[in-house]
């Protein structure tokens, strides 16, 4: 489904260039979990922006290609990009709070991505979370990390798209909501043509979520190995 | 021997909420009692919200209980700053020292406040415990590293040498390196440096290494205390079980719910 096959990637500062990863080769099949470990700064969040082209152009350069469903990501217009993004591959970020408009209440984004009010009330139960109502009436600002976090994840997956990336997602969870999203990741790859990409340095959770884990050791990535 | 040094007793705590319609009385600790025995770790284990921080708040003499009392029993100290013998370091790594001063600055001003009781003479001791490089003097604040500047912070809060250190969620958002790192630490705090420790973390994971004792918290009240492997290898509230439970990430789905559902009944309960 994806194939990334990336020469190196470099941070380009003052004509300066330096090199955050090199030799990156791994592709992603349906129905998995794929999780990359590595520690801070090791380009963990940089590596899964760069799959779609999030990367700041003047800061980071990419070399290489990178295929979705078979066409290389660097062929695409800027349109096609964006079409990427909003339906193929959706991303939640480590710092979710902050990935919301603060100018906006949370009835924006149920009001104008989420047809499927059933299946909204479901996921909003689930994830122990207020109604639709009381939720859309808070501003970001309102949401405590974890909660943004959760409002995301769902926002993101009811976009079904065919690859989720999580950053991070234990960082500003609870242990018991923890628990609720590996069970939940789970069933979301069950379905036909899903896959979740997960980068963490949270050990346990990525051996109890993972299908195939893979590190970034000495600024490459290892092949993935199938976890039991 | 041990010695008891910190004894609490049926502490309670209510926040009012204010605005200008109307006033609301949260009750954020509940009678809550225990003791600090010296030269110990004792650790406060809670989800969010339970009212661990504001208990290491009432320690440390930043908020008064409502109700209750905090005896100590602390020696008596050369220059009648007693206040000092009760330090906490807080949760937001990036913002506990000024970002525009440097290291030294920071660290010799709290060495000379706290006179004859420093703990340490010079700021390269200082350093040195906490194996913090000695490039660091002439560099500020905000080009260290969250976890320098956790480092530091906790050297600024030794120079005043405490009796009791409170450590405020010490391990949030560091990768498991510097978990590690810290948790050698506090073990020297102890250890080597003969510190008693007051540890408040949602991790039970990191606190089942260096805990001695450990209280269970929830919804502002104690639900398990005493010794703190005899509660991890035995857990007796079912609370308990559930955090260490969850902590291994080996909860189904329903067992999640299950306990969430209740929670929420009791807490709207409460609030009625």
């Amino acid at each position: 489904m994806i194939k990334a096959e990336i020469q190196k990637i470099s941070i380009v500062n003052n004509d300066q260039k330096k090199i955050l990863l090199k030799d990156i080769f791994f592709e992603l099949k349906p129905n998995r979990i794929y999780t990359i470990l590595g520690e801070n700064g090791s380009g963990k969040s940089t590596l899964i922006k760069s799959l779609t082209l999030l990367t700041d152009k003047r800061e980071f350069k990419i070399e290489g290609k990178i295929f979705f469903n078979d066409r290389n990501i660097f062929d695409l217009t800027e349109n096609e990009l964006l079409l990427l993004r909003k339906k193929n591959i959706r991303y939640v970020f480590q710092d979710c709070v902050n990935s919301f408009d603060p100018l906006k209440t949370i009835s924006y984004y149920f009001d104008s991505l989420i047809e499927d009010d059933s299946k909204l009330h479901s996921m909003l139960e689930y994830f122990n979370l207020p109604s639709r109502q009381e939720l859309g009436k808070l501003y970001p600002y309102e949401l405590s990390g974890g909660m943004a976090q959760r409002i995301a994840i769902i926002l993101a997956s009811l976009a079904n798209p065919q690859l989720l990336i999580l950053d991070e997602p234990t960082s500003a969870a609870d242990t018991a909501v923890i628990n609720l999203l590996i069970h939940f990741l789970k069933e979301f790859v069950s379905e036909e043509k899903r896959t979740v990409l997960i980068v963490t340095q949270d050990l346990l959770f990525a051996k109890k979520v993972s299908d195939e884990i893979a590190s970034i050791e000495k600024n490459s990535l290892t092949a993935f190995q199938i976890n039991n | 021997m041990s010695r008891i040094i910190l004894k609490c007793e049926n502490i309670s705590y209510e926040a009012t909420d204010e605005n200008i319609f109307t006033t609301k009385k949260k009750i954020i600790l509940n009678n809550i009692s225990f003791e600090v025995v010296e030269n110990e770790i004792l650790s406060i284990a809670g989800e969010s919200g339970s009212g661990k921080t504001t208990l290491g708040k009432i320690l440390a003499g930043i908020l008064i209980p409502t109700k209750g009392e905090i005896k100590y029993f602390f020696n008596q100290r050369d220059d009648g700053k007693n206040h000092q013998a009760i330090q906490i370091l807080f949760q937001n790594n990036g913002e506990l020292i000024n970002p525009f001063r440097n290291v030294e600055s920071v660290l010799s001003e709290a060495i000379q406040k706290a006179g004859s009781n420093a703990f340490a003479k010079t700021v390269d001791e200082l350093l040195d415990i906490f194996s913090l490089p000695k490039s660091l003097i002439t560099q500020k604040a905000y080009t260290l590293s969250g976890g320098q500047q956790q480092r530091v912070a906790l050297a600024r809060i030794l120079a005043v040498n405490p009796e009791i250190i409170i450590l405020d969620e010490p391990f949030s958002a560091q990768d498991k390196e510097s978990v590690e790192n810290f948790i050698s630490i506090i073990k020297t705090l102890k250890n080597t440096l003969g510190k008693t420790v007051i540890c408040i973390s949602h991790d039970v994971k990191a606190l089942k290494d260096i805990s001695d004792s450990l209280l269970i918290m929830k919804d502002g009240e104690i639900v398990e205390k005493g010794n703190a492997s005899e509660i991890f290898s035995n857990p007796q509230h079912d609370y308990t079980k559930f955090l260490i439970k969850a902590a291994e990430l080996e909860l189904s789905a329903e067992e999640v719910k299950t306990f969430l559902k209740e929670y929420e009944q009791n807490k709207r309960y409460k609030n009625s």
